[in-house]
């Protein structure tokens, strides 16, 4: 950093002849230092300034924390000192939650018993669809048979049953004697999928909606849309930016709403539909609260 | 800054706390009878299980459970199954404590290992930390696997934080650790305290009032604040006239924990006392004597000690106050906001 010399404050300019300027050293920290380390070093040097003993150099339980406010100028080192042991408060717990993101990681990356921990293989495989499905529009429908499929064979089926109670992968038509199929079934309602609902934008909201119907056949996210988002009640605009994406942690959809600055509070739902689907996978709702 | 104080814009919980302190504690219960009942007794286990739980408590941790649960969309049924796999778990871990610091009395009563022997008490501790596994699967059952990945999820995180606490406590108090910085507290108190007893029951409603829909990251910051505050005022209380229900006055100092207030006291204190403190704590527990117990508590008031300590808990509940607000920011109010939001001022009135 560089001041002008007040003696040449008439001119300016870095390329300004004659121009003398006084260079300052730049600052040793731009922050306070207050952490718990350094509390100790600054305690241990208050105490000695105000006669108080300095700290043994290897035994005893403290040598730091701040020094008494009687031996060193009241209220003002005291608040000096509390703030210090928030902003310790503050460092040990970012120390933390980064040791434990650290562990979760390597865990994460780490050999899996498949057999014993069988929630794992699920995650495992959701990971590796993740990367299929951005290059396969067939599979988030794979997604969803492997996830059904894994779903159902939570665990190896008990004594004196067969496996094959466990669901094809891939479903299988059974054939009559005669060689055709059999007349189709009755319609039954399709299983449903969880539904995410995340909010962008300006505002706070909630979501009321949790579960969608899953389509008919094979769509990918891109296919699937909502129609505007209307007021429940009043005259407000509609919402219009939502989209969707898979949410590969629970085998459903994510949907993120878009809330625009100003939008009203209130109720809003919308439907959402399947393209070259003529039922709606059911309602999307939210409530803007503020 | 103001260190000490609440701010000023967040008003007093609208119900008192204890209210549903009350009424998620009587839930609570009938859980913990449900799941530790059984028509054949067996002898020399089912009886020690259910003493602890059966001495009563505030039920701070399981009615933080149930307020979260309720307040991200949960039922007080469900959430109660989870808040008594809490209350379990602790007082399995209250069991193993007080063979570890070889404390005489839990709640009013002598302790388990003091009434049954260390071996038997030990299996009981054990047997309720695998107890505590039922009603909390039995919670998360109705919402399927992703849901009951989460909470397996944040229970062995907690598991770990905790036992990493407790480790740092008792290595000092056995080791005799000495440069200790008030750091190193706060951080023991994260681990022993705020995460088993605020974070991972908030974190545990969280997940199962959402549906695992809402992230339980954000209740780390409030229970890591509001433990801390709870820690120290705790260990505060021990030093006063009312230790708390069932304690023993001084307790703590007899025992050589390393509390703020000791931390702060040797820091400040002459060569001649930091020399006597250390020889105090140089002694087995039994060694203690009661003068020398009290000396060190009296130079701790008038060393400001205390005063520190009280200022420093002060800020830690407007930290999480501050925390609070950031974290429920959105959610609708409503009795349990309230009672989650007054949590910081009930660590100082609690009974």
């Amino acid at each position: 950093m560089t001041t002008p010399d007040p003696g040449n404050s008439g001119e300016t300019g870095e390329g300004a002849a004659g121009v003398q300027r006084m260079t300052r050293p730049e600052p040793a920290r731009i922050d306070p230092i207050r952490s718990g380390k350094i509390a100790a070093h600054t305690a241990a040097q208050r105490a000695a300034q105000a006669g108080a003993a300095p700290p043994p150099a290897a035994s005893g339980i403290g040598v730091s924390g701040p020094a008494p406010p009687s031996r060193d100028g009241g209220e003002a080192v005291m608040a000096e000192a509390v703030a210090d042991a928030v902003k310790s408060g503050y460092d040990v717990l970012e120390e933390t939650i980064s040791q434990g993101r650290a562990a979760a990681e390597k865990f994460r990356q780490g050999e899996y018993n498949f057999r014993e921990v069988p929630g794992d293989i699920e995650d495992l495989a959701l990971r590796l669809l993740a990367l299929a499905r951005q290059l396969s529009t067939t599979t988030f429908d794979i997604c969803e048979r492997l996830l059904h499929q894994i779903g159902s064979a939570g665990g190896p089926p008990p004594p004196g049953q067969v496996a094959a109670q466990v669901p094809p992968f891939i479903a299988t038509v059974a054939r009559g004697a005669t060689g055709h199929p059999p007349p189709p079934a009755h319609p039954h309602p399709l299983p449903e999928m969880r539904l995410t609902v995340r909010f962008a934008g300006t505002g706070q909201a909630v979501a009321h909606s949790v579960s969608l119907t899953r389509p008919e056949r094979p769509t990918t996210p891109s296919d699937i849309s909502a129609t505007p988002l209307g007021p429940r009640e009043g005259t407000a605009v509609a919402l219009t930016g939502v989209t969707f994406e898979a949410d590969l942690n629970a085998g459903g959809l994510v949907a993120t709403v878009t809330i625009p600055p100003g939008q009203p509070a209130g109720i809003y739902a919308g439907l959402v539909c399947a393209a070259g689907q003529a039922v709606p996978l059911g309602m999307l709702v939210i409530e803007l609260v503020g | 800054m103001a260190a000490a104080g609440f701010k000023a814009d967040l008003a007093p919980p609208a119900m008192p706390p204890d209210g549903l302190l009350a009424e998620y504690g009587t839930a609570t219960r009938a859980q913990l009878a449900h799941y530790l009942g059984g028509e054949a007794p067996a002898r020399f286990l089912d009886p020690l299980m259910a003493d602890y739980p059966g001495r009563g408590g505030k039920m701070l941790r399981p009615a933080i459970c149930i307020a979260n649960a309720r307040l991200f969309g949960g039922t007080l049924e469900n959430s109660a199954r989870c808040a008594a796999a809490v209350e379990l778990l602790h007082n399995a871990l209250l069991i193993h404590d007080d063979i570890q610091d070889g404390s005489d009395l839990r709640r009013g009563k002598p302790t388990l290992h003091a009434l049954h022997g260390v071996p038997l008490a030990l299996n009981a501790g054990d047997a309720l930390l695998f107890t505590a596994f039922r009603p909390l699967l039995d919670a998360v059952r109705p919402f399927g696997p992703g849901v009951a990945q989460q909470v397996i999820d944040a229970t062995i995180v907690m598991a770990r934080q905790t036992a990493e606490g407790q480790a740092l406590e008792l290595g000092w108090r056995d080791g005799n650790i000495g440069g200790l910085n008030e750091a190193d507290y706060l951080r023991m108190a994260l681990k022993k305290t705020a995460w088993m007893g605020m974070i991972w029951p908030a974190q545990l409603g969280i997940i199962l009032g959402s549906r695992g829909r809402a992230d339980p990251a954000r209740a780390i910051r409030f229970g890591h604040f509001l433990g801390i505050a709870f820690q120290i005022v705790d260990d505060l209380r021990n030093l006063s006239d009312d230790p708390g229900y069932g304690k023993e006055q001084n307790g703590d100092l007899y025992e050589g924990k390393r509390t703020l207030m000791l931390i702060h006291v040797c820091a400040s204190a002459s060569p001649k006392d930091r020399e006597r403190i250390e020889g105090l704590l140089a002694l087995s527990r039994s060694a203690r004597g009661a003068s020398e117990v009290l000396w060190l508590a009296r130079l701790m008031g008038t060393s400001g000690s205390i005063d520190y300590a009280k200022r420093v808990a002060a800020a830690m509940a407007g930290a999480a106050m501050h925390e609070f607000a950031q974290a429920y920011a959105g959610l609708p109010d409503s009795t349990d906001r309230a009672f989650l939001a007054g949590l910081a001022r009930w660590v100082f009135e609690r009974p």
